[in-house]
């Protein structure tokens, strides 16, 4: 048996992010590295890969703009209590993060207990947030025209505005490759994990993965 | 055997990257190996999504078309979802 897992509509924000962001990184990293990575420049043409990298920075920064609205209306009608359960880390967060990081180093045996979204998915969502949506944006709506800043700000503050996007979209790229690893890699994950297109998942897998979830939906106690 | 491999490489990539960006070591074919690396499992993720999202926009146009399909069947069924939910 499926059970749903995620609303129609964040599959349609999940996809418009998440390409928006890839086709981010895919377009401007390269321009970071030049010497490692410049044949995709001369592929795509640096005019053309700037386009496109504003074209998919307005798709990202619409989206998150479109969330915090769609949250707030959801908020007002439907109460807090959702939105307080799946983004806010809680104090079973904490403690799944410590057990977590035990079983790791080897010193701790314990079954995980994830509610519906765990904390490292909490942690992406934060990243996402701050990093890729505030950080990034507002550093892109800026970089997206320095000349409408520039009486505002010196030189100096608009060259460090680049640095500071440069490198926090390397940041960003490094929390976004394990994101990777988990949905593609991973051993039962692989080829690629299909309920963030679904927006369901079986069963099996949510008494596997988000035991406390599970047993929240369906009233079934285990050990 | 991706499975298997799967770590070590998203690891190389995620390491070059912070050796380049800290300044550590900005040249040489390792660096060049890992950015690329990076990049093409950036690339290998937006196929993926492109795939994953017109293969359910698919289905979904598949069900619908169905000559049993009904929107009545489809509502009592999310419904019961909703149910299980709470």
């Amino acid at each position: 048996m499926e059970i749903e897992r995620f609303t129609s509509n964040q599959i349609i924000v999940h996809f418009i992010a998440a390409l928006s962001l890839l086709i981010l990184y895919f377009t401007g990293i390269p321009q970071l590295y030049p010497e490692h990575l410049g044949w995709i420049l001369d592929l795509i043409g640096l005019s053309k890969a700037m386009f496109i990298h504003r074209l998919a920075g307005f798709g990202l920064v619409s989206v998150a703009v479109y969330y915090l609205i769609y949250s707030i209306f959801s908020v007002i009608i439907n109460g807090r209590e959702y939105y307080s359960k799946i983004l806010f880390p809680t104090s079973a967060d904490i403690i799944d993060y410590v057990n977590d990081n035990l079983s790791i180093l080897g010193m701790q045996q314990q079954r995980i207990d994830y509610d519906k979204y765990s904390w490292l998915e909490k942690g992406l969502i934060w990243s996402v947030i701050i990093v890729d949506c505030i950080i990034m944006g507002i550093t892109g709506i800026i970089l997206f025209a320095p000349w409408s800043f520039a009486s505002i700000l010196p030189l100096s503050y608009l060259l460090t505005i680049k640095l500071v996007h440069a490198s926090f979209a390397i940041l960003s790229l490094c929390v976004i490759l394990p994101h990777f690893y988990l949905v593609h890699l991973s051993q039962f994950k692989f080829p690629m994990s299909k309920s963030m297109f679904t927006g369901t998942i079986s069963e099996e897998e949510a008494r596997e993965e988000y035991p406390k979830w599970h047993r929240e939906i369906t009233g079934e106690t285990y050990d | 055997m991706i499975e298997k491999i799967g770590f070590p490489l998203v690891l190389f990539a995620m390491l070059a990257i912070v050796l380049v960006e800290t300044n550590i070591m900005t040249s040489g074919i390792i660096i060049t190996i890992g950015l690329n690396l990076a990049l093409a499992l950036v690339l290998t993720q937006i196929l993926a999504l492109l795939y994953g999202f017109s293969k359910s926009l698919k289905i979904l146009n598949k069900t619908r078309r169905h000559p049993l399909y009904s929107p009545a069947r489809e509502a009592s069924v999310n419904a019961q979802l909703r149910s299980l939910k709470k």
